[in-house]
């Protein structure tokens, strides 16, 4: 049965995107020696991965988080231990199979230099033998959900393209046969910051449709923050020290290391996972008519919008309605209470 | 500074930004670069000068039997062409060998030969030609002994720049190329030998270079070619043949990079050319 899930993308693939969602990845005491090294580069690593959840390894370089996302696509051949996905053991699979089911970006993004952007993404429908029409009309699919016009941009070659549109390419080649499991490494390491910012938001927002399992690893804490589901902080030989949602993590570190990690203004960017409904609203003073929030939006936009403006208070409006209103004192509030809570 | 002036520029770099809105910028519409260029008509034009010229010259002087029976259009004619057949199989010959030797070195599991085949390919081109054909020569001629003497002297060109065109490729691609689900075989072939091309190919033209250099000296081993001319000349000590087949060698070879140049452009991949 799960052989039938794993195999889905490469007999039946979709015609939306999204079509296959992810599936469950365990690690069971993973380990990677190298040869002539007395320390294993990842240490009986044990990790059970959600379905559709984005999982983001954090630490510091060396610490083996790259080694062990490799690992699941068999990159890298484990010394030791059992990697599922669906509940089947991958060691079952020769790798080409394996890496077929499998999405795979690069920070060094890897397109091919003299292939077409169409070829570029095709790739991997192509080797599991989809038909031309079919992977022609998925190329133009792909290319659209990550924001390129297929008729501008389908014929050109890699090297005509910036890096951030180079990685969106590398992100639709990766989701062209419509894997389940989708494996990032510092995927926008290499952009520069403003392009690195909106491609991390057009990809949360893309991954809410699609809901892979994607095992994304970044040293950058704040990334990790932006884009993870959940949050593996490791350390040297890839031993996890925390794993949970961004926001208990940054709530309760587990550790110096931890906290070390998450670094300066733990308590600010707590503020991002606080929405404005979730505070008890002031009535609406009306002060301030022009500056408003959503109660969708974040706590940090709401603060940043009133230390912005120098108000203290900001009118919450929704769909045109005044909702009442929320002041610095009631946010400050917030963060305090939480913070005595931990301690 | 009134506002004006600082106004204006500010809407001109606001109109040009933008074009590609929302896609990270910096994009360049495809470009063709065609494989024949007019600068490649440049050489052929120099290389026909210069053989009039010669034509001038030769038929200017007066020459004796011996000269004009040496310098006689039809045999010249068919000592190019032999010239030519020569230098294309030496140089054939060592691509085919030489790649394949040069794959064979860069692959993980066969790495451990690449000291021994390094060192042979040096071998063959460190021995100096000459010696190597008197020694064959002693029991071997002909268009085969040359052959096979001149293809080990031009190898090292041709496995070098295939160690090293194979070894240029971006690890990144590679990585990508592999972690996709494609097989060895597939990364070679597709991936890698296309982005080698353009360095292959400068070996390969430099070994027909050599070649086509060498194969005067073949005339020793009855091997035929211009080479028969060019000694028969400096033998009988006939200064204006021994110029003229000399120039006409020169000619051939420089022509024959040329050709190989625009080659090895049109089997370069698009993308990368």
């Amino acid at each position: 049965m799960s052989e039938q899930t794993l195999d889905k993308p490469a007999t039946e693939g979709g015609t939306s995107p999204g079509s296959t969602h992810g599936v469950p990845i365990s690690l069971k005491k993973l380990t990677k020696r190298y040869p002539g090294t007395d320390k294993a580069a990842v240490d009986a690593v044990d990790m059970e991965i959600p379905a559709g959840e984005i999982v983001v390894f954090v630490g510091p370089s060396g610490c083996g988080k790259t080694t062990t996302m490799r690992m699941i696509n068999r990159m890298i051949a484990p010394s030791d231990g059992v990697i599922e996905i669906d509940g089947e053991d991958v060691a079952s699979l020769n790798d080409t199979t394996l890496r077929r089911r499998i999405g795979y970006v690069i920070q060094q993004i890897g397109l091919i230099p003299h292939l077409t952007i169409a070829s570029n993404v095709a790739m991997v429908p192509k080797l599991l033998g989809w038909d031309k029409k079919r992977i022609a009309a998925r190329v133009d699919e792909m290319l659209t959900v990550v924001g390129l016009d297929p008729e501008q941009y389908r014929d050109r070659y890699p090297r005509q393209l910036s890096g951030g549109q180079q990685q969106r390419v590398g992100v639709a080649r990766a989701l062209a046969a419509d894997p389940p499991i989708m494996l990032m490494d510092e995927p926008f390491g290499a952009v520069d910051p403003i392009t690195r910012g909106r491609l991390q938001e057009e990809f949360r927002n893309l991954q809410q449709t699609l809901k892979k399992t994607i095992v994304f690893v970044t040293h950058d804490f704040d990334e990790a923050l932006r884009l993870g589901d959940r949050i593996a902080v490791l350390r040297e030989g890839s031993q996890i020290v925390q794993y949970d949602t961004p926001e208990n993590i940054l709530a309760a570190p587990a550790d110096d290391f931890v906290s070390g990690f998450i670094g300066e203004g733990a308590a600010l960017k707590r503020l991002y996972f606080e929405p404005v409904s979730s505070l008890q609203l002031e009535p609406d003073t009306g002060s301030e008519a022009d500056l408003s929030v959503s109660p969708s939006d974040n706590l940090h936009q709401a603060l940043d919008l009133m230390v912005g403006k120098g108000v203290s208070s900001v009118a919450v409006v929704e769909a045109g309605q005044s909702r009442g209103s929320i002041s610095v004192q009631s946010i400050l509030a917030r963060v305090g209470r939480s913070d005595g809570a931990r301690s | 500074m009134t506002a004006e002036t600082t106004e204006r520029p500010r809407a001109e770099v606001e109109e040009e930004v933008d074009v590609y809105e929302g896609t990270g910028g910096g994009a360049r519409p495809a470009a063709r670069t065609p494989v024949i260029t007019r600068r490649d008509a440049v050489l052929p034009v120099l290389l026909v000068l210069v053989l009039v010229a010669l034509y001038f010259y030769v038929q200017s002087r007066t020459l004796d039997d011996l000269t004009s029976n040496i310098l006689d259009t039809g045999t010249i004619v068919s000592a190019t062409v032999e010239h030519v057949y020569i230098s294309f199989t030496i140089a054939v010959l060592v691509v085919l060998i030489a790649v394949p030797l040069g794959v064979l070195v860069t692959r993980p599991r066969t790495r451990w030969a690449a000291p021994v085949v390094l060192a042979l390919a040096n071998f063959g081109q460190a021995a100096p030609s000459l010696g190597l054909l008197a020694l064959v020569g002693i029991y071997y001629t002909g268009f085969w002994a040359v052959v096979f003497i001149l293809t080990a002297y031009s190898m090292l060109a041709v496995l070098r720049n295939t160690i090293a065109g194979l070894q240029q490729v971006n690890p990144g691609v590679l990585d990508a190329a592999k972690g996709m689900g494609m097989s060895p075989a597939a990364v070679l072939l597709r991936v890698e030998l296309p982005l080698a091309v353009p360095i292959i190919g400068a070996g390969a033209r430099t070994a027909l270079i050599l070649a086509v250099a060498t194969v005067p000296l073949g005339a020793f081993l009855n091997a035929g070619g211009l080479g028969q001319q060019l000694i028969a000349s400096i033998k009988t000590d006939r200064a204006v043949a021994t110029l003229a087949i000399a120039v006409i060698i020169a000619c051939l070879a420089l022509f024959l990079d040329w050709l190989a140049g625009i080659l090895q452009r049109w089997a370069t991949p698009r993308g990368v050319r």
